[in-house]
């Protein structure tokens, strides 16, 4: 388990919710894994932290699954880093996952506040 | 695989170390000093090893882990039981080495490629006639082929013919076999030589060396190339020596050197015949295909070849019809002999490899029985079914890779053997029997064939136990009277397959050892043999008979010969001739109107020579001259088969359809002529004196020693003609027993060492089995003897348990060998009908086995105290 120092207002992810958040992250350009990191924490205004100890898992599964590409090239600071990137198959991939998210989430709105329905 | 892991490695490092150091940077601008700031970076990313190996996790090494651990636990086990161990592997070792062993023999025989560039692409093409079904091409027509035929991107011929080599002209040549190769021969199959240049097209006075020739010959002296040597008395200019793994187009025979066919041109008359005339059928053809064009286009060309050649040259006597064969093809037609030897020996060491599995199935499925605990413990913290038979099968991989570690080792010394056998001619034949890639591929098939087969059905019984009933009982009872149907099983085909086993085994020993006893139909004792070639020497045929006349006169006279004769055709060596004979009055099937015949032309006094019974007339003698009556001596087979019920004396018959009457003056003894197991051959002598040859050989008949007369033989050819060669001199009796029994006991001795070992294993096996299913019941036994079963009582129960399966067993396996039997009959000449003392000896001794296997350990069960049994767990 990654050590847990993160703040009370901060959620954790639900479970396979990290690889599509990667996954839309990515749909910006290319990304090192510290920015893709920084980008999910700063796209949800701080509410999600992402651990390091899943990110970095997640992204070299996504890599195996051929979702993403990656490729060695100077960052902002003139280092050398690895830069990940969405593959064609990824993209498609991210089409299904927020479909499936949006049916998801609407049916457990309707499970939560059924009023809100009507 | 280790490189691609080692880069990811260093990936991950790199990817980690950069992301620390932008995390770091970033607390710097946030004020922190960069102690502090890379600690923080540590402290928030966590534990970095921890990561790494989760991260690690993704890349699918899991698995390979996973393999390497279940690897090790295998051996761990093994080890833990290094009698198991041993026997399985032992098992496993000897069958697959005897399979081994038979492939690497067929290989030989019949799967090694030619030596040459992309064999795959070349074919064989040979023509079909009514009496032949596999004939050589004519000259004439490989040009023909080569010149019309557009789907081949080039066509060469060769042939294998004796030729007397000498390196100087003053010295005495030596027989020699040598490849008359076409134009374009080398370049056909893509051989380039080791030293000096192919030969040129059109050359008729070049000669390019074999190189094991080169080697012994010349000793491996590059500057030989561009020298002079001579053959058939012709001068020949060495332009080259073949590559080492070019030995020739033939598995056995190599030739000493290829020179061009045209070079008959310089010979005599029958050799320049060789070039012209469409009926000397004596090339063997290779073609070469074009690039992307079929065998079967390359077929339907010859096909309309052949139809159109035969409008052509309408007086041909045989109709031609070409076809052509991959190499494989027409291995299989060439010599269906060494198919079925081939076939025997596979079947043997298959049978041998079945009864070597059934008993490591039994142990494994003892094994697993024995370890239902740890099976259950391990199952029930949480191992998954499908993990645990992966762990058996693991298992099962690390003996088979033992035991076929353990077969290749085993084949290698049986091919040692093998290869120390060397037929007793001056021919260079070799049998290279030769561990190869696909002999180790084979073998590494083979036993992960064997694993699994072994491995599944004890794996898959142990994960199927009730977790809680094997947990309560510990081993002794989950092994009760029921639900043992696979034991049953297995023990009913480990007796089915050693019954198969044993019987075929009788079978082949039967039939080789027919061979040694069989009647030659020849006095093999006290008989010397000399071989020569006058047409080697250049000889005009009259030269040829003065100097064979004068020869057995000189030898007839020697101290010590009872009598001397010459022959065309050695007994037992496959160079006769089959000749059209027409016998008169015979009436053919349709579309035939001659048969062919072995003819042999045998000097005065032969049949007082070899000592071959004459049946009725007379034999050759001073009567028989160039200028009298053509006359003959048939066999009785040939008198029975086409003058039956008829007197043949004084009956005719002709040699080639246009041949002269010749009148029958004496019927021989049937007699075998080239194999012992041949089936009653028709045969046919006629004296030499009416039909010389240039090659004969001369029988030499002793007092004593036969060796003996080697000298003065030698010494009169040389007065005769010092530059006259003379090879295979030997004793008749050397060369019987090493070429003609040698084989057959070879054969006799590898199938009787594959029949005993296979019931070796069979036996050890069932007792194994069985020994372990009654020690199983100990426990049964001791409740049933607590409750009042006599002693005799139980152990006839178990004893009649055990008979019922070994009798299923007989009663599978002896229907199993009907089939077996029918494939055996028809692969190998001379397999007689099976002989009832197998019949009943094998169930017999199969019964005795089982009995002993569950008397000792029923007898051991009832004689203890039953508490104990009970209390046994």
């Amino acid at each position: 388990m990654p050590p847990r120092d993160t703040a009370s207002n901060q959620i954790e992810l639900m479970q396979g919710t990290l690889d599509m958040l990667i996954l839309r992250t990515l749909q910006w350009g290319p990304q090192h894994g510290h920015g893709i990191g920084q980008m999910i924490r700063a796209s949800s205004g701080d509410v999600l932290q992402v651990e390091h100890g899943s990110l970095y898992p997640a992204l070299h599964r996504l890599e195996k699954k051929g979702w993403l590409a990656y490729e060695w090239k100077a960052s902002e600071s003139n280092r050398r880093a690895k830069y990940y990137r969405l593959t064609p198959a990824g993209k498609k991939q991210l089409t299904q996952e927020q479909s499936r998210w949006n049916t998801l989430v609407a049916t457990i709105a309707r499970i939560m506040d059924p009023a809100a329905e009507a | 695989m280790w490189r691609w892991f080692r880069r990811k490695e260093s990936e991950l490092d790199d990817e980690i170390r950069f992301h620390l150091e932008v995390e770091a940077e970033e607390r710097m601008r946030g004020g922190l000093s960069p102690e502090e700031a890379r600690y923080a970076a540590h402290k928030a990313f966590g534990n970095v090893a921890a990561v790494k190996e989760v991260t690690r996790g993704m890349w699918g090494w899991t698995s390979l882990e996973q393999l390497g651990r279940d690897g090790r636990y295998a051996v761990r086990a093994l080890a833990h039981s290094p009698v198991f161990a041993i026997t399985a592997v032992l098992s496993l070792g000897l069958g697959a080495g005897a399979n081994i062993a038979s492939f690497s023999i067929a290989d030989s025989f019949l799967l090694q490629p030619l030596p040459v560039a992309d064999p795959g692409e070349l074919l064989a093409i040979h023509t079909q006639t009514p009496h032949r079904p596999l004939d050589t091409v004519s000259y004439p027509v490989w040009r023909d082929i080569g010149s019309r035929v557009r789907a081949f991107r080039g066509v060469t011929g060769h042939q294998l013919t004796r030729f007397a080599f000498a390196s100087h002209s003053n010295e005495v040549p030596q027989m020699r076999f040598g490849l008359e190769v076409t134009d374009g021969f080398f370049p056909v199959l893509g051989v380039a030589p080791a030293k000096g240049r192919a030969l040129a097209d059109g050359s008729i006075d070049e000669v390019l060396l074999g190189h094991d020739f080169w080697r012994q010959q010349f000793g491996a002296d590059a500057g030989v190339v561009g020298s002079t040597v001579h053959i058939n008395g012709k001068a020949f200019t060495v332009v080259g020596v073949a590559p080492e793994q070019f030995t020739g187009m033939d598995a056995f025979l190599r030739p000493a050197f290829f020179l061009p066919v045209a070079a008959a041109n310089r010979g005599d008359r029958s050799r320049t015949e060789l070039l012209e005339d469409r009926m000397q059928r004596r090339m063997q053809i290779r073609a070469r295909l074009r690039p992307g064009v079929t065998k079967e286009q390359a077929q339907a060309e010859l096909t309309s070849l052949s139809a159109a050649l035969g409008a052509e040259f309408p007086n041909e006597k045989e109709s031609l019809e070409l076809r052509a064969y991959t190499e494989l093809e027409l291995r299989f037609r060439e010599s269906p002999q060494r198919v079925g030897l081939v076939a025997a020996l596979f079947v043997l060491s298959l049978a041998v490899l079945g009864v070597a599995c059934a008993n490591i199935a039994g142990l494994l499925l003892a094994r697993a029985g024995a370890r239902s605990r740890e099976v259950a413990v391990r199952l029930s913290i949480g191992a998954g079914a499908g993990r645990l038979v992966r762990q058996f099968l693991t298992e099962s991989v690390v003996l088979s890779l033992a035991g076929s570690v353990a077969g290749v080792a085993m084949a290698f010394g049986a091919m040692q053997l093998l290869e120390r056998f060397q037929l007793p001619t001056d021919t260079p034949i070799v049998i290279a029997t030769r561990m190869n890639s696909r002999v180790l591929f084979f073998a590494l098939g083979l036993s992960g064939a064997a694993a699994m087969l072994f491995g599944l059905a004890p794996a898959l019984r142990a994960v199927k136990l009730d977790i809680l009933s094997s947990l309560r009982a510990g081993e002794g009872r989950t092994t009760g009277g029921h639900g043992n149907w696979g034991r049953s099983a297995l023990v009913v085909s480990q007796v089915a397959v050693s019954l198969v086993l044993l019987v075929t085994t009788g079978i082949l020993l039967d039939a080789f050892r027919g061979m040694l006893v069989l009647n030659p139909g020849i006095q093999t004792n006290h008989l010397m043999m000399f071989e020569f070639d006058t047409a080697l020497s250049g000889y005009r045929p009259e030269r040829s008979r003065v100097f064979f006349d004068n020869l057995t006169d000189r030898v007839r006279a020697l101290p010590g010969v009872r009598s001397a004769t010459l022959t065309r055709a050695i007994p037992f060596r496959p160079n006769f001739t089959e000749q059209p004979v027409v016998p008169e009055g015979f009436e053919f099937p349709k579309n035939q109107t001659s048969v062919l015949v072995t003819t042999n032309s045998v000097g005065k006094d032969y049949f007082r020579t070899v000592e071959t019974r004459l049946i009725a007339g007379r034999v050759f003698d001073d009567r028989d001259t160039a200028s009298t009556v053509p006359v003959g001596i048939v066999n009785q087979e040939f008198a029975r088969r086409y003058w039956p019920g008829q007197e043949a004396l004084g009956k005719r018959f002709r040699i080639g359809e246009a041949g002269q009457w010749v009148q029958v003056v004496g019927v021989a003894e049937t007699g075998k002529y080239l194999v012992l197991t041949e089936a009653p051959t028709p045969y046919v002598y006629v004296p030499y004196a009416q039909r010389p040859e240039p090659r004969m050989a001369l029988l030499v008949r002793t007092e004593g020693d036969p060796a003996s007369v080697t000298q003065p033989v030698r010494e009169i050819v040389h007065a005769l003609d010092a530059n006259q060669p003379v090879f295979n001199v030997r004793p008749f009796a050397e060369f019987y027993e090493q070429g003609v029994l040698g084989m057959a006991r070879l054969t006799l001795e590898m199938v009787g060492v594959l029949g005993l070992l296979g019931f070796g294993l069979a036996l050890v096996g069932l007792y194994g089995l069985i020994a372990y299913t009654v020690s199983r019941r100990t426990r049964e036994i001791g409740i049933r003897m607590a409750i009042g079963a006599g002693r005799a009582g139980v152990v006839t129960m178990v004893l009649r348990q055990a008979l019922v399966l070994v009798g299923i067993g007989v009663v599978v396996g002896l229907a199993l060998c009907v089939p077996v039997y029918r494939l055996l009959g028809a692969a190998l000449v001379g397999v007689g009908g099976a002989s009832p003392w197998m019949l009943v000896l094998v169930p017999l001794l199969l019964m005795i086995t089982a009995m002993c296997a569950c008397g000792v350990p029923a007898l051991r069960a009832a004689r203890i105290d039953p508490l104990v049994a009970l209390r046994q767990d």
